[in-house]
């Protein structure tokens, strides 16, 4: 039995000619992108929202019902040979309705239970863009159709992100990269999405890059003389946890400077690229380094 | 192959070029050859002969100590044995020696993080003129080591540019057993020498 597919779950069992039309669990979805539409009308940016149902048998065509109150669905566009359609032009950070009915020759079906949603939300711009590990600092995130309730995702372990103010077009969320102490996960270094996932399961995305704090290669801080050093010491202690992985009891989250629950060849790299270098206070470098006891001037 | 470890074929474009190229060359190499300085040949270093000095010959047990490998013309190569320690799974330790006396040339594996096929992580890189960073180890969840007797870490290759002597020094030495947050190894001796050209 066909049904309409929605952003709510319902099942209002609309009845047609050649079947009956349910509303059901099913979802939005969205095409497109709202960058045009911005250009040629900054003060009103129109946005867009998909919706797809499942077809009804013996529909000729479907006449999709929309507008900004349920009561008062007044734009309509008709769709024929497809179930799907992009609703343009919709204001921004308004709640917009729709509902779908099918016809044929014979006349047209009722309307299936009405859904809603913001349009699609958008991402223009994230302030900073990139973070290191160990930061702790307020992200900002410029767009539009930030419904409420609505989330920010990264998939970096380690990263933790929390909305904590928000309007139309922008949210303000608090982020923090571990490791921020000894002994924790640090965030995964690298570009990632970051997703801005509305109430109703929209999403937006832009990239985010989470960038490796270089002052933790210095492992071996046991002993004052190696200290802001990296040498042989560094690089023995990353060896005898390599291959170490988060939960093995050989993995330990200080030595994983990337973030990616392994302790592997990218932190020998990384000793390796360095080595014999000293901290300078943002990099290593071999000026750094105070004359070894003994060598020759 | 040619002297230089070439295949011979691989000049065999220059067999193409002409005779003012040939003479362009030679001027060239005439003008770079002495500012060079890492041609390497026993000529450009005036017939220096290298060696090396073991400040300990005969290294007691829990010791780590240079000695001569081998030496061809100015090249000398140093070996870093270890002597009678048990449970050994890297080294790290900074060998400083007179720049103005010596180059480091390079570095060869050793045999002892080699034993059981193993394969071992070696660092090794003159951060400044005349100190040589060194990190040598096994890596991941194997065994370590039990060394008897006096058995090759690893080898370095020197090159003399001068007549004379150059200490090599270790400093910050340490030797680590197979701890999950290793821990120097007390009581190790660490014995240098001399790089000698004469």
């Amino acid at each position: 039995m066909p049904h309409l597919r929605t952003g709510r779950s319902g099942c209002t069992v609309l009845r047609t000619l050649g079947g009956d039309l349910h509303g059901a669990g099913g979802r939005w979805w969205i095409a497109g992108l709202v960058a045009a539409a911005a250009l040629v009308w900054p003060a009103a940016r129109a946005s867009e929202l998909g919706l797809a149902w499942n077809p009804a048998p013996g529909a000729a065509g479907y006449r999709v019902l929309y507008g900004t109150a349920p009561t008062r669905l007044d734009r309509q566009i008709e769709v024929r040979g497809a179930t799907r359609v992009v609703l343009r032009n919709l204001a921004e950070c308004t709640t917009w309705y729709a509902s779908v009915t099918a016809y044929n020759a014979a006349g047209e079906s009722a309307p299936s239970p009405v859904v809603s949603s913001w349009p699609r939300p958008a991402v223009h711009a994230l302030r900073p863009r990139q973070v290191t590990q160990g930061d702790q600092l307020g992200l900002t995130v410029v767009g539009t159709n930030f419904a409420p309730a609505t989330r920010i995702e990264v998939d970096s372990a380690g990263l933790y992100l929390d909305v904590v103010a928000q309007t139309c077009g922008q949210l303000d969320v608090e982020l923090t990269a571990e490791p921020t102490a000894a002994g924790r996960r640090p965030a995964q270094v690298g570009t990632f999405e970051l997703r801005v996932r509305s109430p109703e399961g929209l999403m937006a995305a832009g990239p985010f890059e989470i960038a490796v704090d270089p002052s933790r290669f210095d492992v071996n801080r046991s002993v004052p003389s190696t200290v802001g050093r990296l040498d042989g010491d560094d690089a023995v202690w990353i060896a005898r946890r390599f291959s170490g992985r988060d939960g093995d009891g050989v993995y330990d989250p200080d030595l994983d400077f990337d973030g990616d629950g392994w302790i592997d060849g990218q932190e020998l790299a990384w000793i390796g690229s360095n080595f014999g270098q000293c901290w300078s206070g943002s990099a290593w470098t071999h000026s750094a380094c105070p004359p070894v006891p003994g060598a020759s001037p | 192959m040619d002297a230089f470890g070439l295949p011979t074929g691989a000049w065999g474009i220059s067999m193409k070029v002409s005779a003012q190229t040939y003479i362009v060359l030679a001027v060239l190499a005439i003008l770079v050859v002495p500012s060079g300085g890492c041609g390497g040949s026993s000529e450009m270093s005036g017939g220096l002969e290298a060696s090396f000095t073991a400040e300990e010959p005969a290294p007691g047990p829990s010791s780590v100590s240079l000695g001569q490998a081998g030496s061809s013309g100015d090249r000398v190569e140093v070996r870093v044995q270890v002597t009678d320690v048990s449970g050994l799974f890297g080294a790290a330790f900074y060998l400083t020696f007179d720049p103005a006396m010596a180059t480091f040339d390079g570095h060869e594996p050793g045999e002892i993080l080699e034993s059981d096929g193993h394969t071992p992580f070696y660092l090794v890189e003159e951060g400044q003129p005349g100190v040589i960073v060194v990190s040598a180890t096994r890596l991941g969840p194997v065994p370590a080591v039990d060394v008897t007797g006096s058995r090759t870490l690893m080898s370095l290759r020197f090159r003399v540019i001068d007549v004379g002597a150059s200490g090599a020094v270790f400093q910050a030495g340490a030797l680590y057993g197979s701890q999950l947050q290793p821990e120097p190894m007390p009581g190790v001796s660490w014995f240098g020498g001399q790089i000698v050209g004469r």
